[in-house]
C-alpha cells in the first residue's frame, strides 16, 4: 500500500536523501573540475595545471567522510580542506592563464560550487541552507585571496551565485510544498489498519461460515431428510459433536501459528512440504492449528492430503486472484480435518466445467480414494473454504462428496 | 513495486503531491535561466528564429512536466520523461544553431544546465536508473555538439574542457536528482518493511479477539435455536414429523443469516461504520459485489476517502457510491454534494486522489456545482 512516511520521520528522510543527492553533485563537479584541468594541462603542456588536480584529492576525500558520517565535524572539516582546496585550485589556473572567458571562470566555479554543498549536519532546510551559505562563502574568500595573489582582477562568480541561489529556491520551495501535505496521513494510516482488521474478520467469518456449514447446518439437513423413529447411533453421535464445537472455548480462535513452532514432526511432514512448495509459487501461505493431529494420518493419507491441498493453493494462486490463503488445521478423536481459506473471487462450485479438472481430481477423487471427504464454500466475490476431513486409522470406503456453493 | 524500477511517487503518492510546487519552482528557474542566455545571446548576435524556437520546445518541456506533475494528472510515465528529454535536446540543438557562428558559444548554452533542473524537479516521480540513463544519454549528445563547435571555430579553451564544463551542470544535477530518488526509495521501502511488521503483531495482537467476537455473533443465534434443539433430540432419541419441520425451519433461518451476511461487502460495513448519527446513510449501490474484487491498496484508499468524507461536515446528505461493470472493468462513482461552493474540498482530498491514482488504473475528479465527483476504474480479477 502506498501510504508513504509517516510526518515524524519524513523531515529525517529527506534531509538524508537530499544530502546525498548534494554530495553527488558535488562529486561529479570534483570529477568535472579534474577532468578539465587534465584537458587544460594536455592543451598546454609546459604550464602547470596539475597541482590542480591534486588540489582536489583531499576534498574528495573528506567529501566521501562527510558522506558516511554527517557530522558537524566533517562537515567543518569540509569547510576548511575544501576552502584550502578552492584557494590552491583558483591559485594555479589564475597563475597560468588570463580568467578571462566563461569557460575559464566556470572552471573555477566548479570546486566551489562542490563546497557549498556541504549538507552538513542537522535535519530541514535552515540547516542545509546555513550549510550552503557557509560553504558558498568560505569559497568565495578563498578563491578572492588566490586570485588577488596572482594580480588579477576578481569579478564576482556569477555562476557560483546562480547555482546558490538555485539551491537556496530548491530548499525553500521544499520547505514550502512539504506543509501540510501530510495532513491526510493518518487517515490513510488508519484506513490501512483497518482493513486489515476487516480482512482478518472476513477470513474469520469465512471459516465460521464453512465450520457451520459443515456441521451444524449439514446435520440439521440430515435430520429434515431421516425417516421419523430411532436416531441413528452416526447422527446421534455427529449432533453431540455439534454441541460439543459450540459449548467450546476455543470455536474459532487459532491455536498459535504452526511455522512459529519449532515442531520438527511439522517441519517434516507432507503438508508442510505442501505448503512450502506454494510459497515458492509466491502465495502468502498462514499456517496454523494442531499440527500434532497430522501424526495420525498413516503414510498414504498423508501423501494424499497433502497433495490435495497443493492443488487447492495452486487453484488459490491460478484462479482466485488472492495472493494468501490460509491453511488450519483441526484435530478431533476420529478425524483430522484441514481447511484452506482464500478471501479471492470466490466461485460458485456447481458450476465447475469438466475441464477444471484440478478440483475434481486432484481434491475430491483423491482425498475419497482415502476414505475422505471434501466440502466446498464458496461465493463469487466473496473466496473459498475447502473443507478436507479424512478419518484416523485405515483407508475405509469412499464416501459421497457434498459440494455446496453459497449462491 | 520493489528494486531499481520504483518511485517516490509511487510509494508515496501523497507525500510526492506536497512536491509538486518545488517542481513549479524549479521550472520556473529553469525557465528563467533559458530566457536569461537567450536573450544575451541574441544581444552578442545569434540568430533569433532558432532562438525562439529553442525557448519554444523548452517552453513546451517545461508545461509537459508542471501539467503531468500536478494534482489532476496521474503517474509521471517513462514515456514523459523521455519526451522531456527529447524536447530539451531539440531545444539544445537549435539554440546551439542560433550562436554557432559566435565566439561565446559555450557561455549561450543554457538548456544543459536547464535540462539538470528540470531532472530535479522530476526526481521523485522517476527511478534512479532511468534518471541516469536520460541524463547520460542527453549529456553525450551535448558534449559532442559542444566538442564539434570548438574543433569547428577553434577556441583558445580546449575542447574536451568545453565540452565537460558544457555537460557538468545537466550530469551533475541529473545525477544528484537519481541519489535523491534512490534514496527516497529506499527509506520509503524500509518503513514499508517495518509497517509490515507492525502490520502482523497488530494482525497477531487482534485476531483473538477478532475470533471471539465472529463466534460469538454465531452462537448468539445458534444458542437460541439449534442447542435447545439438539438437546431435546439427544434426550429424546427419536425423530417425528415435527422434528423434521423444525430442523428444516433452523436450517434455513441460519441459511439465511449467512447468505445476508455473505451479501454485505466491506464497503457497505464500512458506509454504516462511517455515517454520522442523525444522517441519511451513504448509499452503495454494488449489484454485482465488485468492491470485494478489489485489491488490498485499493480498499485501503476507498476506504480512507469514505471515511474522510463522511466526517467532513461540509459535505451534505445524499453522498452515494455507485459501482458498475463493463466486461472486466469496473468503474466507480463517488457522488459527492458539498455544501456552498466549497471547492477547497476538491484541494483537501488531493493527498487521498494521489493514493487512488496510484492504487486504481485510472480516476478523474471533477466538480458539478453542488456535486463533487470522483469516478476510478479498475480490473477486477
Amino acid at each position: 500500500m502506498s501510504l508513504g512516511l509517516p510526518p515524524h520521520l519524513a523531515p529525517r528522510a529527506v534531509s538524508r536523501s537530499f544530502i546525498s543527492a548534494i554530495h553527488v553533485t558535488a562529486v561529479v563537479c570534483l570529477v568535472g573540475a579534474m577532468i578539465v584541468s587534465v584537458a587544460f594541462q594536455l592543451e598546454w603542456p609546459k604550464l602547470i595545471f596539475w597541482p590542480a588536480i591534486l588540489a582536489l584529492v583531499p576534498l574528495l576525500v573528506v567529501l566521501y567522510l562527510l558522506d558516511r558520517m554527517p557530522t558537524p565535524f566533517f562537515s567543518v572539516s569540509y569547510l576548511i580542506i575544501g576552502g584550502a582546496s578552492v584557494y590552491w585550485y583558483s591559485l594555479t589556473f589564475a597563475s597560468q592563464i588570463e580568467l578571462d572567458s566563461f569557460a575559464d571562470l566556470m572552471t573555477l566555479a566548479l570546486p566551489k560550487i562542490a563546497l557549498m554543498l556541504v549538507g552538513g549536519g542537522g535535519i530541514g532546510a535552515a540547516a542545509a541552507l546555513r550549510w550552503a551559505t557557509s560553504g558558498f562563502l568560505v569559497a568565495e574568500l578563498a578563491s578572492f585571496a588566490a586570485i588577488v595573489q596572482t594580480s588579477q582582477q576578481y569579478a564576482l562568480d556569477e555562476i557560483s551565485i546562480a547555482a546558490y541561489v538555485i539551491m537556496a529556491m530548491l530548499l525553500i520551495g521544499s520547505w514550502i510544498g512539504q506543509r501540510g501535505t501530510r495532513r491526510m496521513q493518518p487517515l490513510l494510516y488508519r484506513a490501512a489498519k483497518e482493513e486489515l482488521v476487516a480482512a482478518l474478520r472476513h477470513r474469520m467469518e469465512l471459516r465460521a461460515a464453512a465450520l457451520l456449514h459443515d456441521t451444524v447446518l449439514n446435520h440439521l439437513s440430515v435430520l429434515a431428510e431421516s425417516p421419523p423413529g430411532q436416531l441413528s447411533p452416526v447422527l446421534r453421535a455427529q449432533i453431540e459433536r455439534d454441541l460439543a464445537l459450540l459449548a467450546g472455548e476455543e470455536w474459532l480462535t487459532e491455536a498459535p501459528r504452526a511455522d512459529a513452532s519449532n515442531d520438527t514432526e511439522w517441519h517434516d511432514s507432507d503438508l508442510y512440504r505442501a505448503v512450502r512448495e506454494a510459497r515458492v509459487l509466491g502465495l502468502e501461505v498462514d499456517t496454523t492449528g494442531d499440527t500434532t493431529a497430522l501424526l495420525r494420518l498413516e503414510g498414504e493419507k498423508s501423501r494424499e492430503l497433502a497433495l490435495a491441498v497443493k492443488q487447492c493453493l495452486v487453484n488459490v494462486l491460478t484462479h482466485s486472484g488472492s495472493s494468501d490463503a490460509e491453511v488450519v488445521i483441526y484435530g478431533a478423536d476420529d478425524e483430522v480435518l484441514v481447511m484452506v481459506v482464500d478471501t479471492g473471487c470466490g466461485f460458485d462450485a456447481d458450476a465447475i466445467g469438466s475441464d477444471r479438472l484440478g478440483l475434481k481430481t486432484s481434491v475430491h477423487q483423491r482425498i475419497e480414494a482415502v476414505g475422505g471427504t471434501v466440502q466446498v464454500w464458496s461465493t463469487a466475490g466473496r473466496g473459498t473454504s475447502i473443507v478436507i476431513r479424512l478419518p484416523v486409522g485405515p483407508a475405509s470406503s469412499t464416501r459421497p462428496i457434498a459440494s455446496v456453493s453459497a449462491q | 513495486m520493489t528494486g531499481s524500477g520504483a518511485t517516490a511517487q509511487r510509494l508515496d503518492p501523497a507525500g510526492t503531491l506536497g512536491t509538486h510546487f518545488l517542481t513549479i519552482v524549479l521550472v520556473v528557474v529553469a525557465c528563467l535561466w533559458a530566457s536569461i542566455f537567450s536573450a544575451l545571446s541574441l544581444s552578442r548576435g545569434g540568430d533569433t528564429v532558432p532562438a525562439l524556437g529553442a525557448l519554444g520546445v523548452f517552453a513546451i518541456a517545461c508545461a509537459l512536466v508542471v501539467y503531468v506533475s500536478g494534482e489532476g494528472h496521474g503517474v509521471f510515465t517513462p514515456g514523459i520523461h523521455l519526451t522531456v528529454h527529447g524536447l530539451v535536446v531539440a531545444s539544445f540543438i537549435l539554440a546551439s544553431w542560433s550562436s554557432w557562428s559566435t565566439d561565446d558559444f559555450s557561455r549561450d548554452q543554457w538548456a544543459p544546465l536547464s535540462l539538470g533542473i528540470m531532472m530535479v524537479a522530476v526526481a521523485h516521480y522517476r527511478p534512479a536508473r532511468e534518471l541516469i540513463a536520460a541524463g547520460t544519454a542527453s549529456a553525450l549528445v551535448m558534449g559532442a555538439v559542444t566538442f564539434a563547435h570548438a574543433i569547428v571555430v577553434e577556441t583558445a579553451a580546449p575542447p574536451l574542457a568545453l565540452a565537460v564544463v558544457a555537460v557538468i551542470g545537466v550530469v551533475a544535477l541529473c545525477y544528484g536528482a537519481a541519489m535523491y530518488s534512490q534514496r527516497t526509495v529506499e527509506a520509503l521501502q524500509r518503513w514499508h518493511r517495518r509497517a509490515d511488521v507492525v502490520a502482523e503483531a497488530l494482525a497477531d495482537e487482534v485476531r483473538v479477539g477478532i475470533a471471539r467476537s465472529v463466534q460469538q455473533d454465531r452462537v448468539t443465534i445458534l444458542n437460541r435455536d439449534v442447542v435447545p434443539f439438539f438437546g431435546d433430540m439427544l434426550a429424546r432419541e427419536t425423530i417425528t414429523d415435527d422434528d423434521r419441520d423444525r430442523a428444516r425451519e433452523i436450517a434455513n433461518a441460519i441459511r439465511s443469516v449467512m447468505v445476508a451476511d455473505a451479501d454485505r461487502t466491506w464497503l457497505e460495513v464500512v458506509v454504516q461504520q462511517a455515517g454520522r448519527p442523525g444522517r441519511a446513510l451513504i448509499a452503495v449501490d454494488d449489484p454485482y459485489f465488485l468492491a470485494t474484487t478489489m485489491t488490498t491498496a485499493q480498499r485501503t484508499a476507498l476506504r480512507a476517502h469514505v471515511v474522510a468524507l463522511a466526517a467532513d461536515r461540509k459535505i451534505a446528505e445524499g453522498f452515494s457510491i455507485v459501482l458498475s461493470r463493463h466486461g472486466r472493468l469496473c468503474v466507480g462513482t463517488l457522488s459527492v454534494p458539498i455544501l456552498s461552493a466549497d471547492h477547497a474540498r476538491r484541494t483537501r482530498y488531493a493527498p487521498i486522489h494521489a493514493v487512488m491514482r496510484v492504487a486504481f488504473d485510472s480516476v478523474s475528479i471533477q466538480t458539478h456545482p453542488p456535486d463533487l465527483i470522483v469516478r476510478f476504474t479498475y480490473e477486477h480479477s
